[in-house]
């Protein structure tokens, strides 16, 4: 299979559970794993692909909700959470903190199928976002330390003699600067350089 | 019945007149034991034996105490005598009234709320089984579901599907003897004796209590001594006395935190007559070890106090004992006997 394919974490405590979700969801052409318990997850090393974690509320030792605040950040998966017994308040929570979606058992297949494929996709498009930062990062890190005192002036739309006045320096100079800055941050155009700019959180 | 207590109350009214028509003349006090027999005879009888007593020693004073010529003469306090004999076989059958009416009203709370005490087991037991019905039905439609798409796909796998197949199988049987438990579990009240493992009906319970424990953190050990001669018993009562058994050693250890939470059962023969059934928690323990079988008696917020009385009157049913024995350590010990078939009282 690809690299890329998309694999779904299964955390069900019920074996019968486990493998049946785990056949279903190969036969839909999904790569599956499949853990007994929250400990077995977390040590478990997660390929680089897009995935998500269908993750069952009631858990031996850590709990799914436990689980959930215990992995959240950017680098955990979308969670479909599926429970025998649903209570208004857990599904709350279990929402609230992001959950794709809070089905119950005995769930249909259509509808967790759904959530799966619609919580893989969040997760490929926010692993997009990600590397699309990490690399706008990696490219700012090229910059001098003058380099990125000039950056903000830049992208505020100053001309380049007003900058140089701001910096005390002379515009030539100011010129060089931006002729790097663009050069190192791979920007085509003043407005690329904006948008760049409005990733990384510089104004 | 209610004819019977009748007569005996105003049996009661002649014999206390006839002790306080013995007694009054030696002890010198007329007044006194008549007043006291017309007390005992209202208050064990109510009003009707009450005025009998009261009629009765009007009678006596009459007929033994006072030369009946002199009564004409004094009647005043001979009226008086009659009148206090009479308020006070009013008052005290008025008084033995009203403690009989709460007296009742308290048996219809009580039956009530056994009622709604197994109403809450049940509605307990009925999420329990939700539970462990969705569970294998989750995985047979997961199954169904994959069977079909095995099935489908080009070359269809027919290997995997009949693994998904088989699994539909096994899981639907689970989910049919959930069912047929639950059946068991709502089907009569009376006493239904059938030849039991005691060890079956604890495994039962235990799965059933098995969700509850896991998501408390309660470890459950057991120790089921293999091959027990059967005993004759209620399998649902019986298993209601052990999922309240192990409920409250849940409940008991809701706050514990300085040691591990585990729940101990096990299983073994009895002087060779008997089969006793030992569950222990590790909880707050017991300050009362006999208080707990009092009906309304509880240690618990939301208890109503009726769960150990029920399972003590089903055991007895059973002619076995359910008490509490010292343990070592923290916690409770609660062991209940059943008596093998030959001692059984018919």
């Amino acid at each position: 299979m690809k690299h890329d394919s998309p694999i779904v974490y299964v955390l069900d405590d019920d074996q019968r559970v486990r493998e049946a979700l785990s056949s279903l969801l190969l036969s839909s052409g999904l790569r599956v794993e499949v853990f007994a318990s929250a400990a077995e997850y977390l040590i478990f090393k997660r390929p680089d692909c897009p995935s998500c974690l269908v993750l069952d509320l009631e858990l031996p030792g850590m709990s799914g909700l436990e689980l959930q605040r215990e992995i959240a950040g950017p680098d955990a998966p979308p969670i479909v959470f599926v429970t025998g017994h649903g209570d208004v308040p857990s599904s709350v929570r279990a929402m609230k903190a992001g959950a794709v979606e809070f089905l119950l058992k005995p769930f249909d297949t259509h509808e967790l199928l759904k959530a799966i494929n619609s919580a893989i996709a969040q997760d490929r498009e926010a692993r997009v976002t990600q590397a699309e930062i990490a690399d706008l990062r990696r490219r700012y890190g090229l910059l001098t330390p003058r380099e990125r005192e000039v950056l903000p002036f830049v992208v505020a739309g100053l001309l380049n003699k007003q900058t140089a006045a701001e910096l005390g320096t002379s515009e030539i100079t100011i010129q060089v600067h931006r002729g790097q800055i663009m050069r190192k941050m791979a920007a085509s155009s003043l407005a690329e350089l904006v948008k760049m700019a409005g990733k990384l959180g510089i104004s | 019945m209610n004819k019977v207590s009748m007569l005996r109350g105003y049996g009661v009214a002649v014999i206390a007149c006839g002790i306080a028509l013995l007694i009054a003349r030696p002890l010198q006090a007329e007044s006194s034991c008549f007043v006291l027999a017309v007390i005992v005879s209202s208050l064990f009888g109510g009003r009707g034996p009450g005025l009998l007593a009261v009629g009765l020693s009007a009678i006596a004073f009459d007929v033994f105490f006072l030369p009946s010529l002199l009564s004409l003469s004094s009647p005043p306090s001979s009226y008086l005598r009659f009148g206090v004999f009479l308020v006070v076989a009013l008052a005290a059958s008025q008084l033995i009234e009203t403690r009989r009416r709460s007296e009742e009203a308290l048996r219809t709370i009580q039956a009530r709320l056994s009622r709604a005490t197994r109403f809450a087991t049940v509605a307990e037991l009925a999420a329990s089984i939700a539970h462990e019905v969705s569970q294998p039905l989750s995985a047979v439609v997961a199954n169904g579901q994959a069977c079909m798409q095995w099935l489908s796909a080009k070359p269809p796998n027919v290997t995997n599907a009949q693994v998904a197949a088989e699994r539909i199988v096994r899981d639907g049987k689970d989910a049919g003897e959930v069912v047929r438990h639950m059946r068991a579990l709502f089907k009569k009240t009376a006493l239904d004796k059938v030849d039991l493992d005691i060890n079956d009906v604890v495994t039962e319970v235990l799965r059933l209590i098995g969700k509850e424990a896991v998501q408390k953190r309660i470890a459950v050990e057991t120790d089921l001594e293999k091959r027990l001669p059967s005993v004759p018993g209620d399998r649902v009562q019986l298993q209601q006395v052990i999922f309240n058994l192990l409920l409250n050693g849940i409940e008991a250890m809701e706050n514990v935190t300085d040691r591990p939470k585990k729940l101990f059962i096990c299983s073994k023969l009895h002087n060779s007559d008997a089969i006793v059934v030992e569950i222990r928690d590790y909880g707050a323990g017991l300050a009362d070890s006999e208080k707990v079988y009092e009906a309304f008696y509880t240690t618990k917020e939301k208890g109503m106090g009726m769960g150990l009385s029920i399972c003590r009157s089903i055991v007895e049913a059973h002619g076995g004992r359910l008490g509490t024995m010292p343990s070592q350590g923290p916690g409770t010990t609660f062991f209940f006997t059943l008596p093998l078939r030959a001692n059984v009282p018919t």
